[in-house]
C-alpha cells in the first residue's frame, strides 16, 4: 500500500497499539476485518501529504502468455513501488487482491467498492502492469 | 438486455477470479470460472495473477514487524506456503 517499509511499519504498530487500547477498554468492533479497514485508512492518511500520482493515462497492453516470465524478472520491491504508485482506490484493490488472502466479497467489503469497480481496477491494473513489463523487458514481450 | 447484464456480470466476476482455488467463494464465481477455464485469455490472466502474488509474498517484512508474528508464521511466509495479512 505504501511502497515504504518504514511508513508501513509505523502504520502497523499504530494500528496494533490502537487495537490493544480498544481491547483493554472492551471496545473492539464486532464487524469482521475492522483491523484491516483501520490499517487501510491509516495507510491512506500516511500518504496524504506525499506527492500524489498524477492522473496520467498509462499505456495498457493485453496480458500475454509471457507475462509470468516477465514478472519473475522483477524485484519484489519494484512491484511494491509500482502498486503503491497507483491512485486509490485502485491501489487498495490491487494490494488486497494480490495479497491472496481475501475472496472478492471480502475485498468489496474492505475497500468499500462495487463489483464493477473492483473488476475495472483489477483489469486495468493488469493491462497497465503488462505495458510496464513490456517497456522494461521488450525482448520478452513478443516471444 | 438481461442477457447483456448477465454477460457483463460474468466478465466482472472473472476479472476478480481468485488466485487460489480455495478462495472460490461462492456458486456464481465457481460457475463463471468453470465456464471460462479453457479460454486463453483467462489462462493468461490466472498465470499473470499467480506470478504477481508469488512476487508479493517475497516483499520483505521489516524485522521489527516480523517479530510480532510467530516464528512459524514467518517461516511459512518464506516458504510461500502460507499467505499473510500485513498492511505493507
Amino acid at each position: 500500500m505504501l511502497g515504504d517499509s518504514s511508513k508501513a511499519q509505523e502504520v502497523f504498530h499504530t494500528t496494533l497499539r490502537e487495537a490493544a487500547n480498544r481491547a483493554a477498554q472492551g471496545e473492539l468492533p464486532k464487524e469482521s476485518f475492522w483491523l484491516f479497514r483501520d490499517a487501510r485508512w491509516r495507510c491512506l492518511e500516511a500518504t496524504k501529504t506525499d506527492l500524489q500520482p498524477e492522473a496520467l493515462k498509462l499505456d495498457e497492453h493485453d496480458v500475454t502468455p509471457q507475462a509470468a516470465a516477465q514478472i519473475e524478472q522483477l524485484k519484489p520491491t519494484q512491484l511494491a513501488v509500482w502498486i503503491s504508485g497507483a491512485p486509490d482506490p485502485q491501489r487498495t484493490a490491487l494490494a488486497l487482491f494480490y495479497l491472496d488472502e481475501f475472496d472478492y466479497n471480502e475485498i468489496l467489503d474492505l475497500a468499500e467498492l462495487k463489483l464493477s469497480e473492483l473488476s475495472r481496477f483489477l483489469a486495468r491494473g493488469r493491462r497497465q502492469l503488462q505495458a510496464w513489463l513490456d517497456a522494461k523487458h521488450p525482448e520478452q514481450g513478443t516471444v | 438486455m438481461r442477457m447483456l447484464r448477465l454477460l457483463r456480470r460474468q466478465r466482472a466476476l472473472l476479472n476478480c477470479a481468485p488466485i487460489s482455488q480455495d478462495r472460490l467463494a461462492d456458486r456464481t464465481m465457481r460457475a463463471a470460472v468453470s465456464r471460462a477455464d479453457d479460454s486463453d485469455e483467462f489462462v493468461n490472466q490466472q498465470s499473470f495473477d499467480r506470478a504477481v502474488a508469488a512476487l508479493v509474498r517475497l516483499i520483505p517484512i521489516p524485522p521489527e514487524t516480523a517479530e510480532w508474528f510467530s516464528e512459524r508464521e514467518v517461516d511459512l511466509e518464506k516458504d510461500g506456503t502460507e499467505p499473510r495479512r500485513p498492511c505493507d
